[in-house]
């Protein structure tokens, strides 16, 4: 272990420190919005919406590379494909007769679909696979600050707005009957979803990215009484697998998502056998 | 002044798509009236509770409340949806579900949704009527259907509503309890207007006094002459009936 923390205080090698201090702030994002995902029961479109990222990385990558536009970076991408697929899934459950699962399904792969033919008609020297499964090489200093940025609104809104949410998640209805609007707020709600897979796809890569939105708060709501109880153990929860996991890919050089991913499921895992037989 | 009912329907009629779900519906329910809403399943009961929130809309005909709109006056009905459509693991708090009673949508606190001690001593006052006041701090999920079933009046009646609507309040609980809902329905029915669904005529039949039969059409009965004939109304078929004050029907 002690080499990982030599590394971390290596002024040369800024790229853990950053992915470190990524994970910790995305944490914060992470478990408030997953928190309002898993009682709201949309784990599936933030699923989508994840995947769904794929499409603006791939354009942004193409764009870069072949068109010479420099200044689009992949994660403007990233954060265009994701808002433009919430909204889009939002719109279609709300206001079309189509059903919801199957417009899941379908901007989830052809999404990916979009993504994955760009990145074919780009030069190969990108690496496909470090959006696929997160990779802490992806993590710049521009990068750091976008985050803390996207991390602070996507926090205070989902925090500010919680007394609404909280009745929005629990019985909609009744929420709107006191003044709530359903419809706006659950757009809302699918736009910090989309903001938030954008914050982690760096690290854990935008296949796996829903784990960090499902496993910290079912972990938590083994044992959370009440929905703020749930979000500030989802985000405890979060910043420690992110943490372990890249120290433990770090070791081990491993690719970080995948560890971070079986970390959290199997923490969840023993979380679910513990309540079961003891709680 | 003219004398407006808390609620009239006047030729409501409504149907899903094609499907006709109530049709040339007029009745109207008085201040400090109770009634009863009764009906076969899928016979539109639900659908006449929506209409009076102002959740659905008419196809035909018009319905007021407090002489106003239902979405105009929706801060004015306290509504108690059926408890058995919750989420058991929802982690949220007997307190947390009574304040939701008092969201508001005006001012700064209202675009927030933030309680202030305004809304924390209508959410304690409301939890004391129903005599949950010692559970404020236990989750939902560890409740009892009866206890559950207290806290969603509770929720109705924190935003001190003039007009409350009750659907199922008997659905999944025992005798016991049933008397005792009945006792907080009496005491409440001093003070504001009750309409509750039911499939428990035996429930409120000594507390109210209107029955609103639903089965596409409405037709109201005075609870004074309960009989066969609008038993058969009710539920639409031939039902056994059993008489307790030993008479032999």
């Amino acid at each position: 272990m002690n080499d990982f923390f030599q590394a971390i205080v290596d002024p040369d090698f800024p790229l853990l420190r950053y992915a470190l201090l990524m994970g910790l702030l995305s944490s914060a994002a992470m478990g408030v919005v997953g928190s309002y995902v898993v009682t709201r029961r949309i784990t599936y479109i933030a699923a989508a919406i994840s995947h769904c990222v794929l499409g603006g990385i791939g354009a942004a990558v193409y764009c870069q590379s072949v068109l010479g536009w420099q200044w689009f970076d992949p994660l403007y991408g990233a954060l265009a494909s994701a808002l433009l697929s919430a909204l889009l899934m939002g719109f279609v459950s709300l206001y079309a007769k189509q059903r919801e699962d199957t417009v899941i399904s379908a901007v989830w792969s052809v999404g990916m679909a979009v993504g994955l033919l760009f990145l074919s008609r780009s030069p190969p020297s990108v690496d496909a696979m470090s959006y696929l499964f997160g990779s802490i090489v992806l993590v710049s200093q521009e990068d750091l600050w976008l985050v803390v940025v996207l991390d602070a609104v996507v926090a205070a809104v989902g925090v500010g707005f919680y007394p609404k949410f909280l009745a929005l998640c629990f019985d909609e209805e009744f929420a709107e009957l006191r003044g709530v609007r359903p419809k706006a707020y659950y757009l809302l709600l699918l736009c910090l979803t989309a903001l938030a897979v954008v914050l982690l796809m760096r690290i854990v890569g935008i296949i796996l990215v829903v784990a960090l939105f499902t496993l910290p708060p079912a972990v938590a709501g083994q044992f959370a009484r009440r929905l703020w109880q749930m979000m500030l153990w989802a985000v405890l929860f979060c910043a420690l697998f992110i943490n372990v996991g890249i120290a433990v890919s770090y070791r081990q050089n491993l690719p970080s998502g995948p560890v971070i991913v079986l970390l959290a499921g199997g923490t969840y895992l023993l979380a679910a056998i513990g309540k079961k037989r003891f709680g | 002044m003219p004398f407006t009912p808390v609620l009239a329907f006047e030729n409501v009629s409504f149907s899903y798509g094609s499907v006709p779900v109530l049709e040339n519906a007029s009745f109207s329910i008085l201040e400090r009236e109770s009634v009863c809403i009764v009906g076969p399943n899928g016979g539109g009961k639900t659908t006449l509770v929506k209409l009076v929130l102002g959740l659905l809309e008419p196809s035909a005909g018009e319905i007021r409340v407090f002489g106003g709109s239902p979405k105009a006056v929706r801060p004015r009905i306290g509504y108690m949806p059926q408890h058995l459509l919750y989420d058991p693991l929802f982690p949220v708090t007997v307190r947390d579900i009574v304040l939701m009673g008092r969201l508001k949508s005006g001012g700064v606190r209202g675009f927030f949704g933030w309680p202030d001690g305004e809304d924390r001593d209508a959410a304690a006052d409301a939890l004391r009527r129903v005599g949950m006041e010692d559970f404020c701090r236990r989750s939902f999920s560890s409740l009892s259907g009866g206890q559950r079933q207290r806290v969603l009046i509770a929720r109705a009646l924190a935003g001190r509503p003039d007009l409350l609507l009750l659907d199922e309040p008997t659905a999944s609980v025992d005798t016991l309890v049933e008397a005792r809902l009945l006792d907080l329905l009496r005491e409440l029915n001093e003070r504001m207007t009750i309409a509750m669904v039911t499939h428990d005529l035996g429930f409120v039949a000594e507390m109210v006094e209107k029955v609103v039969c639903v089965n596409r059409r409405v037709v109201v009965h005075s609870t004074a002459d309960i009989s066969g004939e609008m038993i058969h109304d009710i539920y639409g078929g031939h039902v056994r009936m059993v008489r307790h004050d030993g008479e032999r029907g």
